[in-house]
């Protein structure tokens, strides 16, 4: 069963093969829950977010068309289920203005994201991170630790692939700029 | 765009791991959400065959009542329901029958509630 294509698993699910869901949930149980974790921060609360996600995608495996891959269709669901919790909690992310942005180069950013860096300065990019708002966690995420292409990021938080362009490059500079103001 | 190795490594820091039993969890959830499924269609179909059988109902009388001139009124008219007085039913003769029947009951409305009670908790034991 672990051999079956997405298709094939997503039939014999409709088709009523309870136990075939447990296949799909092996496959995509960890990058979804590497998505939630980075976004709600709480471990708990990201676990509990995962069930959530795998419930949903369950009730509404029915309404899948295929217009995109399963993990894309699954990822789109753990997206809206963290971002609507992200929501109730109101939280303040820092923002900087166009001037910040404008006058840090950009070698400068490939050079401070780019090298090895030693266990402090990764904390400290680390804390960077988590201070980015859910937008800017999920598209780094996706594209970095999932190795997603930029297309589908685009297509899994509902952005235009130019937007989603424009904002990883802000992402990225505004990670250093976190940097530098915690540094100072 | 980079390969941003830094990035990488700092976004990989965050423990990712799932407890022990987090499958078995969601695949219980699942097998509740395909319960709750099956009851859902079953009340469904249920209110369909209900209302598909009213309308039919509705629909022979209506014909009936349109085209073959059949009044149920006087039908309902005609049937006299006998009357008792209350005088009359609570005779001595009477009376023991009463407090039987009334014994009888409250006997099965009491068999009815514990048959209800145990039903409830073998359904609860079935579930755990």
């Amino acid at each position: 069963m672990e051999n079956l294509t997405e298709q094939d698993l997503i039939q014999s699910i409709l088709d009523g093969n309870t136990q075939s869901f447990s296949v799909l949930l092996k496959r995509y149980q960890r990058p979804i829950h590497a998505l939630i974790r980075q976004i709600v921060s709480n471990k708990e609360d990201a676990e509990e977010l995962t069930q959530d996600v795998f419930i949903k995608a369950f009730r509404k495996l029915d309404s899948f068309k295929g217009g995109s891959s399963l993990s894309t269709w699954l990822y789109r669901i753990a997206w809206n289920t963290a971002i609507s919790e992200t929501r109730k909690k109101r939280l303040i992310y820092p923002e900087f203005d166009e001037n910040q942005f404008a006058n840090l180069a950009d070698e400068t950013v490939d050079e401070v994201l780019e090298k090895e860096n030693d266990e402090a300065q990764l904390q400290r990019l680390e804390q960077a991170i988590d201070r980015l708002n859910p937008e800017e966690k999920a598209l780094i995420t996706l594209y970095y630790t999932e190795n997603k292409p930029m297309a589908e990021v685009a297509q899994i938080l509902n952005l235009k692939a130019e937007n989603a362009k424009v904002k990883m490059h802000r992402t990225r500079k505004k990670i250093v700029l976190l940097l530098n103001n915690e540094q100072r | 765009m980079k390969t941003d190795k830094a990035l990488q490594n700092a976004l990989r820091r965050k423990s990712n791991e799932l407890p022990d039993g987090f499958e078995d969890r969601v695949m219980r959830q699942i097998m509740l959400e395909v319960e709750r499924k099956g009851r859902i269609s079953y009340y469904r179909a249920l209110g369909l065959v209900s209302f598909v059988s009213l309308a039919l109902i509705a629909g022979v009388l209506f014909v009936l009542y349109t085209y073959f001139g059949f009044n149920f009124l006087d039908l309902f008219a005609g049937i006299r329901m006998p009357c008792i007085e209350s005088a009359t039913v609570l005779t001595n003769h009477t009376r023991p029958i009463l407090a039987f029947s009334i014994y009888i009951a409250v006997l099965m409305l009491f068999l009815l509630g514990i048959d209800y009670f145990f039903r409830q908790r073998f359904q609860r034991t079935k579930k755990s």
